[in-house]
């Protein structure tokens, strides 16, 4: 090799990496997952959510135009975040992440969904996918850590059998609301009286729904994500 | 393939090009590269435009006088005519205060005509409380949304608090004695409070100046630059 094709070569490899380094952050990478939770008459319900990254400072910015978000769920989403970033290694820092629900008419409250957005997190720092029919329900620490939640009977309903709710440990089985009701009489009138029993259901019998138990962001992203 | 990978791999093969080329041709000859005429700096733009504004609201903490000025950041950027709230500072945002947004940027867009639907607009609550809640932000995140959309500075010496409703007039809030006071103790030189708060104890208790603001305009005229 000539001195010219040396320094011609290394001027060239100098160049190529400064454009690499220098080119602009790609475009915000966003995902589209669901929580899954119950609305106002105990029934399921499954939303849509569109979880973005774009480079930035930390802040965690969520569309209100639609529902509005209880204190309990901004702390499930920080918290999300702060697992996410834990689990991949980045630095949250770095990023802003926005949330959009994409479902009119509903308030979001309650920390059940910390865990299905930690796992879309972890799917768009890692450029992995959320695999099809496969839904989580869970509270998460900022270690990682995934945390009992209620309501796991009414959340497996909302899917279709066959379809895969990943669930916190020892949450498999669930409650079922009875209802016991008998007609009574007193003096010249009658009357329903009705009792509420709460008894031990297994949630994937009920349901055909596969329900799998999970401890931990780890466990569930070995699981949710392709 | 990334933006990035491309530009690595098309500046790399080029070089790689006009690197054989001479070798093959050029050999041991002296390479005398004309100089060019040097061109002015021009650097890519690499994030997209973003235009903020900062309106300073008063917030009073829980069952005291004690308060502090809460700095309401609005940033407008290329978008979709969406608002998001920013839920990573300390303070929690109280779902009345996230539907005071959504009323605001409702008013500010009938007072300029119309918000930019082709903007999102991301507030931030800068505040020591670990909740802000409430309505009496809505007037100043009103006009922070005119700001942006006319393009005015907002005055950083001025601080407001009201409720607004849609026909624009300026409702009262509560304890604004308290908050004025807040805002003296802050150093702003001017208080915008609601017009039908306004009496005499209210304009001569305080040696901040106390601007009574009937309307939305109002609290423009004496908010923006």
């Amino acid at each position: 090799m000539t001195k010219t094709q040396a320094v011609l070569l290394l001027i060239s490899v100098l160049i190529g990496f400064f454009l690499g380094f220098t080119s602009p952050e790609p475009a915000a990478r966003s995902i589209t997952t669901h929580m899954v939770g119950v609305n106002g008459q105990n029934g399921g319900i499954l939303v849509r959510v569109r979880v973005s990254m774009i480079p930035g400072n930390g802040k965690i910015l969520v569309n209100i135009d639609n529902p509005l978000f209880i204190t309990d769920t901004q702390e499930s989403l920080r918290t999300a975040v702060k697992a996410a970033a834990e689990y991949t290694g980045i630095n949250s820092n770095d990023y802003d992440f926005i949330f959009s629900v994409e479902e009119d008419n509903v308030q979001i409250e309650g920390p059940s969904a910390g865990a299905s957005m930690a796992a879309a997190l972890v799917a768009l720092i890692e450029n992995k996918q959320i695999k099809a029919h496969h839904y989580a329900t869970g509270s998460i620490t900022e270690n990682g850590s995934i945390t009992a939640v209620g309501s796991i009977l009414e959340k497996a309903e909302t899917l279709s059998p066959g379809e895969v709710l990943i669930v916190p440990a020892g949450q498999k089985v669930g409650t079922e609301q009875i209802e016991d009701c008998s007609e009574k009489q007193s003096n010249n009138y009658y009357y329903k009286e009705c009792k509420i029993k709460y008894e031990p259901v297994d949630v994937s019998e009920k349901t055909g729904v596969k329900v799998i138990e999970v401890n931990n962001l780890a466990e569930l992203v070995q699981i949710m994500l392709e | 393939m990334t933006l990035k990978q491309a530009g690595i791999i098309l500046a790399t093969a080029v070089l790689l090009a006009s690197f054989f080329w001479l070798g093959t041709n050029v050999k041991d000859q002296k390479i005398v590269i004309p100089c060019k005429p040097k061109q002015p700096e021009h650097k890519p733009t690499i994030t997209e435009e973003e235009t903020t504004v900062i309106v300073n609201g008063v917030g009073l903490f829980d069952n005291t006088s004690n308060g502090e000025i809460v700095h309401i950041i609005i940033t407008s950027k290329r978008g979709e005519g969406r608002v998001f709230a920013d839920f990573s500072t300390g303070a929690y945002v109280g779902t009345d205060l996230q539907e005071s947004i959504l009323l605001a940027r409702l008013v500010a867009s009938e007072y300029t005509g119309e918000l930019a639907f082709d903007k999102d607009y991301f507030v931030t609550f800068d505040s020591e409380a670990t909740e802000v809640s409430g309505s009496s932000g809505t007037a100043g995140i009103a006009a922070g949304f005119v700001a942006l959309a006319e393009g005015k500075r907002v005055k950083q010496n001025v601080a407001v608090s009201g409720f607004v409703y849609e026909n624009q007039t300026i409702g009262e809030v509560e304890r604004i004695g308290d908050k004025t006071r807040v805002a003296e103790k802050a150093g702003m030189t001017s208080m915008i409070i609601p017009a039908v708060q306004c009496n005499k104890t209210m304009m001569e208790n305080f040696t901040i100046e106390v601007i009574c603001a009937h309307d939305l305009s109002d609290v423009i005229d004496n908010l923006l630059e």
